[in-house]
């Protein structure tokens, strides 16, 4: 691109941009909303949920959208040197009421009824000793959210395997047997996880596992009910030297805890451990994985196990409700300290501008800066103001538009890595540009007076900036895939936001025959005989980017979604849990481009749950009925119960056919008129 | 937004059966040895009733095959709704997770350039296949799009499908169904006997033409209906006009007697836009001189019965369109089924002789 440094920066003057998008179809996202002070950080409030049953006529908007969960600062980058735990309490010292008890403390008396783990040591995913009373919050309540890579859940009172995760148990709990090759819940692809050994690594004093997390330094800032809720949703995971407990590049979203053990944490290319930095080892009483739970961003490192070691994986939506926690602010203070630290230097050290600049400098500009959450909709900054900040962007999207006449026309499409902001500081002239999030986005933003005290202290960086300003193009300091991501915002305009999209299910309408065989095949699919797929969308020329779920790089749903119901696999796609989702409904207003519905389980709506006629039919015939079985070798089928509450609604988007031959549209088009494709491909070739 | 013709030709998936060299290889290379044969057999046979009896029997047998195969598609077709079916070759969820995320790393390092040749890349994507234990349910695709001035290769991950896609399927059906109904023809000599050769002749050259007649519709009619597209899919404007009427139903059943029988006139669809505005303009004149404290309600419900209108004249065209496409299932199912007893008919009269 000729005009790289004007449509880079929002406050830009000269580039010219793409024409004016089209017409927005039925279904295409919603406008932005109106703007926000630069660099705020929107409180979110709780959606409205769409009432019951409540029919959306066709072509209908979207209702106006409300982010639902608190939101913190997020970054995604590797965790920094290791941590020791923190200093025990004093033995003996009194122990404020809902204060974490320090190792060796004695034990407060166990209110009455209340179910104690022995204190004795037990390895996580020891078998249970029969009759051993439960720790509160053991069992995964029906419907509970199981975190990615869990394994499935366990219905109420069925008999715990040896070694199966969920129910977390104290490293070393009392009286239980040792438990030869009792894994906890799956690793990463490749990752062996280990037999659970007890404690011979370094690790925390035994305990019930309240008492277990409460000697984790990180915890003692956390209130006893968000321990609770820690003990009955997280899971407990030995690993064996050498496992992978996750890995750069994956979209899991747990946050861990490092109870027993070293990790090691490196980052690089490929599988090739040779080929991968190491940046450091991880002891007892660390975490790591908060950059991936409070960005979304996929994890920017890799974890092994360096010896035998048992970590504690907390779901996002867990750690998000500690996070959120009014009781639990130092928790809060210490997540924010430690993830402003990873955050600001391990983007900084990432960003194309300030490649090859000393460290100490960076460290300079990391003291300067501030994070910055951005939600969707909310103007960064605006056409004719005053440049206050220069930004540079870690996750999101944002397009750059500029008042044209009458009209407001966009010129510029940013994504993750890129910066704004530089030339309006620089010239000090006003902003000649807007530049609006279409999703949220995490900055890192410098006020204008560090930036150029920055700038005026080292004379050589202000060089460097300036020459680069002024000879900057995108082969040579865009980052990876904007080039990309700009090119095709010229070519296709950028007010569909496909560009958010993992990947898409895109009909060729000039070869749809409109003959219903995918619609058919997805009904057919699905045991529930809900049809996934739909023939609206956002359509380009003939392709048809269907209201097929598009798989976001930053899922709105999954934000907006306050009972970890919605989840992204390691490849990123997002998927429903029909048994963690109670149907609330907030996710469907949520997805911008309307790949979410809510499919009533009762009444009418739940029609379409009877068995297909022919099937039942066959069913009856000796003989025949082997056609009419199907396998089910995962129970991911809809669960009508949530929480034990019989459920009225149940979210609804495709699923990929997951588990099964093949997405069944593909499947069953007779006129290859379907594919699923990842739409950077797909624009890339337009 | 349409984008430049050359630049949807780009990234066209496929090309369709006509377009296929096998097409035309598979019906010369069928074609030309039953000409043969029909010129080498049947034709000296004729006068000869046990050479003749012969090539009756040997043509009728393949030709019944052909047929079968040709129904093979609707069976096909019909096997999604078996659960039996629908579950083979269920990949296991966790395998094919880790599966992809390997693919994604080889597709990053292609973009590196990283690999040497083709070859290679499908090497480290079927190794990577391999290592996850789901080669089985899974097979890699290298595939190339045309990105301006040059190609961008990737790595797909396809599902194996048990039965394969319905696409090959159909091109099968087409291929097989066409040599199948001309061969009905080398099998009876030219010569008709009786009713029932008579009436398969008839069908099979009926469900030919229809099947060559819907070739060409379906190649056709689907850009035609892209460019007819109205802002809303076609099926859905019924729905939304159906809730206008209600509405102006609701509303009108709501108003005095007199008033409701002036308005009525709205219930009934425009046929053109002119007769629209002149029904329009005189009643509105008329009624609302009349009935000026309706004034608002009045224009309400002209408003909504001229939505209602321009929708039924912004689907009409695709609505046609979509019509013929499915005329012509109405057609050629029904008489390939007829074909189908008067085949069996065929078989059940030759056994008894």
């Amino acid at each position: 691109m000729a005009d790289s440094d004007e449509t880079r920066d929002a406050s830009g003057s000269s580039a010219g941009g793409p024409p004016p998008g089209p017409p927005r179809p039925p279904g295409a996202p919603k406008p932005p909303s109106p703007p926000l002070p630069p660099g705020a950080s929107v409180p979110k409030r709780p959606s409205a949920p769409t009432p019951p049953g409540a029919p959306k006529p066709p072509g209908a908007p979207t209702p106006p959208k409300a982010p639902s969960a608190p939101t913190p600062p997020s970054a995604a980058a590797p965790p920094g040197p290791p941590k020791p735990p923190g200093p025990p309490a004093p033995p003996g010292a009194p122990k404020p009421p809902g204060a974490p008890k320090p190792p060796g403390a004695p034990k407060a008396p166990t209110p009455p009824g209340a179910a104690r783990a022995p204190s004795a040591p037990t390895p996580p995913g020891a078998p249970k000793p029969p009759g051993a009373p439960k720790p509160p919050g053991a069992p995964r309540p029906p419907g509970a959210p199981t975190p990615p890579g869990a394994g499935a859940p366990k219905p109420p009172g069925a008999p715990k395997a040896p070694g199966a995760p969920g129910a977390p148990k104290a490293p070393g709990a009392p009286g239980a047997p040792k438990a030869p090759g009792a894994p906890g819940a799956p690793a990463a692809p490749g990752a062996a996880p280990a037999a659970a050994k007890p404690a011979a690594a370094p690790g925390f004093a035994k305990g019930s596992p309240e008492d277990l997390l409460s000697q984790v330094p990180l915890f003692q800032g956390l209130s006893p009910k968000m321990i609770e809720t820690i003990v009955a949703e997280g899971d407990y995971r030995a690993f064996a030297p050498k496992a992978q407990i996750c890995r750069e590049g994956e979209y899991t979203a747990d946050f861990y805890v490092l109870l027993q053990g070293l990790v090691g944490v490196y980052k690089g290319e490929g599988e090739e451990r040779a080929a991968a930095k190491y940046l450091g080892s991880l002891g007892a009483g660390s975490w790591f994985g908060e950059m991936s739970c409070m960005s979304h961003a996929p994890r920017s490192a890799t974890v092994l196990a360096e010896g035998d070691c048992v970590v504690l994986g907390i779901p996002r939506h867990t750690f998000m409700k500690c996070y959120a926690d009014p009781k639990s602010k130092a928790f809060k203070e210490r997540i924010d300290s430690e993830y402003r630290d990873r955050a600001m230097s391990n983007h900084l050290a990432s960003v194309a501008l300030f490649r090859g600049i000393a460290a100490a400098v960076l460290k300079r500009v990391g003291d300067v800066a501030e994070l910055v959450v951005v939600e969707k909709g909310s103007s960064i900054v605006s056409e004719g103001q005053a440049g206050d900040a220069f930004f540079l962007i870690r996750t999101g999207h944002a397009k750059v538009t500029r008042h044209s006449g009458a009209h407001e026309e966009i010129i510029a499409w940013l994504c993750e890595n890129s910066f704004f902001g530089e030339v309006a500081l620089l010239k000090d002239t006003p902003r000649s540009s807007s530049v609006v999030a279409v999703d949220r986005m995490d900055l890192v933003r410098i006020p204008k007076d560090s930036f150029l005290a920055l700038l005026d202290e080292f004379p050589g960086v202000k060089e460097q900036i300036l020459d680069r300003v002024r000879r900057m193009n995108e082969e040579e300091f865009v980052a990876e895939g904007e080039v990309e991501a700009r090119l095709r915002a010229k070519e296709i305009g950028t007010e569909h936001e496909v560009i958010k999209a993992g990947d898409a299910l895109v009909i060729d309408m000039s070869k749809c025959t409109h003959c219903n065989m995918c619609v058919e095949g997805c009904i057919e699919a699905h045991d529930d005989r809900i049809p996934r797929i739909g023939k609206r969308g956002i359509a380009f020329g003939d392709l048809l980017l269907t209201s097929s779920c598009y798989n976001c790089k930053v899922p709105d749903c999954m934000l907006a979604c306050k009972f970890g119901a919605i989840r992204r696999d390691r490849a990123g796609q997002v998927h429903i849990d029909p048994e963690a989702c109670t149907g609330c409904a907030l996710c469907e207003p949520a997805c911008p481009y309307g790949t979410i519905h809510m499919q009533s389980l009762v009444g009418d709506g739940a029609q379409e749950t009877r068995a297909n006629p022919v099937v039942a039919f066959l069913a009856k015939i000796p003989g025949l009925s082997v056609l009419a079985r199907g396998s089910k070798p995962e129970a991911h089928e809809e669960s009508a119960e949530a929480g034990g509450k019989k459920k009225l609604r149940q979210a609804v988007k495709c699923d990929l056919c997951t588990g099964r031959a093949d997405m069944a549209c593909i499947y069953n088009c007779p006129c290859g008129a379907i594919e699923r494709i990842d739409p950077n491909v797909l624009l890339e070739s337009m | 937004m349409s984008l430049p013709a050359e630049q949807l030709r780009n990234r066209r998936f496929k090309v369709r059966f006509l377009g296929r060299p096998w097409t035309w290889v598979w019906l010369v290379a069928t074609g030309v040895p039953a000409a043969a044969g029909w010129y080498l057999m049947a034709l000296p046979a004729r006068g000869a009733p046990v050479e003749q009896r012969s090539w009756f029997l040997w043509s009728g047998n393949l030709l019944l095959a052909l047929f079968v195969a040709t129904v093979l598609f609707s069976a096909r077709k019909w096997s999604i709704r078996l659960p039996f079916f629908r579950d083979l070759g269920r990949a296991n969820r966790r395998m094919a997770d880790a599966a992809f995320v390997g693919i994604q790393e080889v597709n990053r390092r292609i973009r590196q350039g990283a690999y040497a040749s083709d070859a290679e890349i499908v090497a480290a994507a079927q190794e990577i296949l391999e290592r996850n234990g789901t080669a089985k349910v899974q097979r890699v695709e290298l595939r190339t799009l045309r990105a301006g001035d040059r190609d961008v290769k990737y790595v797909g991950l396809v599902k194996r499908e048990p039965l394969g896609r319905l696409e090959p399927w159909l091109e099968m059906h087409m291929g097989v169904g066409i040599v199948a109904c001309v061969a009905v023809w080398l099998h009876a000599d030219f010569v008709l006997r009786h009713h029932v050769g008579w009436l398969l002749v008839v069908l099979s050259t009926v469900v030919l033409l229809s099947g060559l007649a819907g070739a060409l519709f379906f190649r056709v009619l689907p850009p035609l209906l892209t460019k007819a597209d109205p802002g809303i899919p076609y099926e859905e404007a019924g729905i939304a006009q159906e809730a206008y009427e209600d509405c102006i139903d609701g509303i009108l059943a709501t108003l005095d007697e007199a008033l409701r029988e002036e308005l009525a006139a709205l219930r009934r669809p425009a046929a053109s836009r002119t007769e629209l505005k002149k029904r329009n303009d005189e009643l509105l004149a008329r009624v609302m001189a009349a009935h000026p404290g309706d004034a608002e309600l009045i224009r309400d419900l002209a408003v909504m019965a001229g939505s209602r209108d321009y929708l039924g004249w912004n689907t009409a065209v695709a609505l046609r369109l979509d019509f013929l496409m499915r005329l012509w299932r109405w057609i050629h199912v029904p008489i390939s089924v007829a074909l189908f007893f008067v085949i069996a008919l065929h078989v059940l009269q030759v056994l008894r002789y």
